[in-house]
């Protein structure tokens, strides 16, 4: 039996295909990035010294998720404003065991409380658009309340920063219930059901 | 005071005289929505455009006011919808799992005999869209699991600018989890699929059709499968029923042996095609009962011989294996809208495929035993088990893992899956209006094709998604069809 070859009727669209460039920048971007990382690794052991090429890559990883980095889900300014923060700061805690200093102890608690107060801001003052939204600063709060309670159990320098950084935590936390209660709560049993 | 965008809408397309009546309508439709300044645009703007079309059509306004009730819309787009939903079973892994460019997309869609009146369908998935709360939510994340919540906003029917299946953004406050996409008579709902499966999809459709027939001047009456816009949804539609398959005292079933892949290079964009072989419904049966098997046994021989052909030479003992999805509703008094089907794995290895007639015995056993109800037991237990140890896990970690794992092991233990959604039947009055359905399966990640099947009247569409330019199955497929006496009428993507 002859078989005639499969003709196809076209019932959809034509579609542009959008070029190689657009369709897969976000890797191509991803690529150098860990090319530039690896180079940096490369050439740090090539040379010896100090490990700046830790410092590097660092930066590099918050220059990703400052600029490029989109969650899938929940791609929102809480987010944005706490992955920032947190990877700043801990950043600094890269730079202080790379070059020494008072970056962890000092600096980073006040990056910590800054980004605490602007989305802790943002969030109460937009609350009806951003209560679903909450749990990135609640997780942020929860580490700021662990951060004081390291200081006052003396693992941890207890100075001012640190201080600011505990009070800004509770605050919030006591705010939002205060403000909210009923709505943070229907809110955080979504968000911790299993 | 600035002059409401629909109202200069209004005051361009309608004559004063007209307006005078359509002043307090708009007004009427206007109080019962509050949503984001753009939604409201969007909405008011759907029932002027609407409205225009009636008149231009020969309807009355009057008439048109009365099919277009603002009444219909309910409060679903004015009152703040605090409901949310966990994801069931099976879908817990889908937005574990997904990338940028992978998401689990299905697509569902309905052919008329006439091209689409876009304002008419447009209303109708305003006020079908109310009935199916759980579908109007976007994803979140949760500490443990993600979840649906509802979302206040409205939804627009697009016009098909993207390949069937696209993943959908899923990362703004309101995101949709489904797209709906028109062309030419052709009307599609997306879905991601940790919304329903495809006998959900396949109600929403057809609530969706009649609703748009009734809009036209078609009042069908209602019948099973389709759901009354005016009832209040009623919670065993969004039901995790998983809980509701027997344990089986020995879960099993995930794991399985690496399978033989087709050939071909996997595509940069996917799906790389899209085929639909439209077959008679009539002759399909009487082929399957003169061969003594079923509709599905004597496609899933036709597929087993297409991918001996198409598959890579040296496989050694890896055997072809087909994925075969299993309503679960049919052993258990299910009425769940989300995820309740399981999976079975049908396997031979390509010297046992010899001839068609050869291979349906063997075929024909293998689904009776792996679609037995007491089989997929084994692998419901085995995945409530799965999710009940992982539900402590956060999700922060679960992420990662699950996202590794699903990339190397994926669908690599299959080379391809036949999804058979069965027949789609419609009411008397709706048939006149409906050419047929289609069932699309999202673009795979190793395999190189996907198959799936749904029949409307006499007309069943199988469709082939590709993944590969390689044409090796699809021609073969063919070849065996037209080989059977089938006559296959094949349409597609470019």
């Amino acid at each position: 039996m002859t078989i005639p070859p499969m003709q196809v009727h076209i019932t959809y669209p034509e579609l542009t295909p959008h070029s190689f460039w657009r369709r897969n920048r976000r890797e191509l971007i991803r690529g150098l990035f860990i090319f530039l990382a690896y180079a940096c690794g490369l050439i740090n052991l090539t040379v010896g010294g100090v490990p700046w090429a830790l410092a590097a890559i660092g930066g590099l990883a918050v220059l990703w998720i400052a600029v490029f980095y989109r969650p899938l889900v929940e791609n929102t300014v809480i987010k944005k404003i706490t992955d920032v923060g947190g990877a700043v700061c801990l950043y600094l805690f890269l730079l202080d065991g790379i070059f020494g200093g008072q970056w962890s102890g000092f600096v980073a608690p006040i990056v910590f409380f800054a980004d605490l107060i602007i989305a802790g801001t943002y969030f109460l003052a937009y609350f009806k658009k951003e209560k679903r939204n909450f749990l990135p600063l609640f997780e942020l709060s929860l580490a700021g309340l662990v951060a004081i309670f390291c200081g006052l159990v003396g693992w941890q320098r207890l100075d001012w920063p640190l201080i600011v950084v505990g009070s800004v935590s509770l605050a919030l936390l006591v705010l939002t219930v205060a403000l909210h209660f009923r709505a943070i709560a229907e809110e955080f049993k979504k968000k911790i059901h299993m | 005071m600035a002059v409401r965008p629909w109202t200069q809408k209004a005051q361009r397309l309608f004559t004063p005289a007209e307006q005078a009546a359509l002043t307090p309508y708009l007004n009427n439709v206007r109080a019962r929505i509050d949503l984001a300044p753009k939604y409201v645009h969007q909405l008011m703007d759907d029932h002027v455009e609407a409205l225009r079309w009636y008149t231009d059509h020969g309807v009355t306004l009057s008439e048109a006011m009365r099919r277009l009730d603002p009444a219909q819309m309910g409060d679903f787009y004015l009152r703040e919808r605090t409901a949310w939903y966990p994801l069931d079973t099976a879908a817990k892994v889908y937005p574990l799992c997904m990338s940028l460019k992978r998401m689990m997309m299905f697509r569902m869609s309905f052919y008329l005999k006439q091209p689409v009146e876009l304002p008419i369908m447009q209303m109708a998935l305003n006020y079908t869209v109310r009935r199916f709360p759980y579908f109007a939510t976007t994803i979140k994340c949760g500490l443990f699991w993600h979840y649906i919540d509802s979302a206040m906003r409205s939804y627009v029917v697009k016009p098909e600018t993207k390949p069937p299946c696209a993943p959908i953004r899923l990362n703004a406050i309101t995101s949709p989890t489904f797209r709906v996409v028109w062309h030419q008579n052709r009307v599609s709902v997306e879905f991601f699929h940790v919304l329903t499966d495809g006998t959900g999809a396949a109600i929403f459709m057809k609530t969706f059709l009649r609703e748009y027939l009734r809009l036209l001047g078609c009042e069908a009456p209602l019948s099973e499968g389709i759901f009354a816009l005016d009832d209040e949804p009623n919670p065993c539609e969004w039901a995790d029923d998983f809980p509701l398959a027997d344990k089986h005292p020995s879960p099993e079933g995930f794991g399985d042996k690496t399978a033989l892949q087709m050939r071909g290079l996997t595509s940069l964009e996917q799906p790389a095609r899209v085929l639909h072989i439209n077959l008679s419904v009539e002759a399909l049966r009487r082929k399957a009962k003169e061969k003594g098997v079923t509709i599905t046994v004597l496609l899933l021989g036709c597929i087993m011989l297409a991918l001996k052909d198409a598959a890579e030479p040296h496989g050694g003992k890896k055997k072809l294996q087909i994925q075969l999805p299993v309503n679960m509703r049919k052993f258990y008094p299910s009425k769940t809208l989300r995820n309740f089907s399981m999976y079975c794995s049908i396997r031979l290895h390509p010297v046992e495929i010899t001839g068609l007639d050869a291979i349906l015995p063997k075929l024909s056993a293998q689904v009776c035993e792996n679609a037995s109800k007491a089989s997929l037991d084994r692998t419901m237990t085995l995945s409530r088990k799965l999710v009940h140890y992982l539900r402590v896990i956060p999700l922060i970690v679960k992420r990662p893992i699950a996202y590794l794992i699903y990339g190397r092991l994926s669908d690599g233990v299959f080379t391809t899956t036949f999804s058979n959604l069965g027949a789609i039947t419609l009411p008397e009055a709706m048939q006149p209006y409906v050419e047929k359905f289609d069932f699309v399966l999202g673009a795979p990640i190793k395999n190189r094709a996907v198959c799936s099947l749904c029949s409307y009247g006499d007309r069943a569409v199988f469709t082939v998604v590709k993944n590969t330019a390689l044409p090796a199955f699809e021609n073969a497929l063919y070849g065996y069809l037209y080989w059977l006496g089938l006559a296959p009428y094949v349409e597609g993507t470019w």
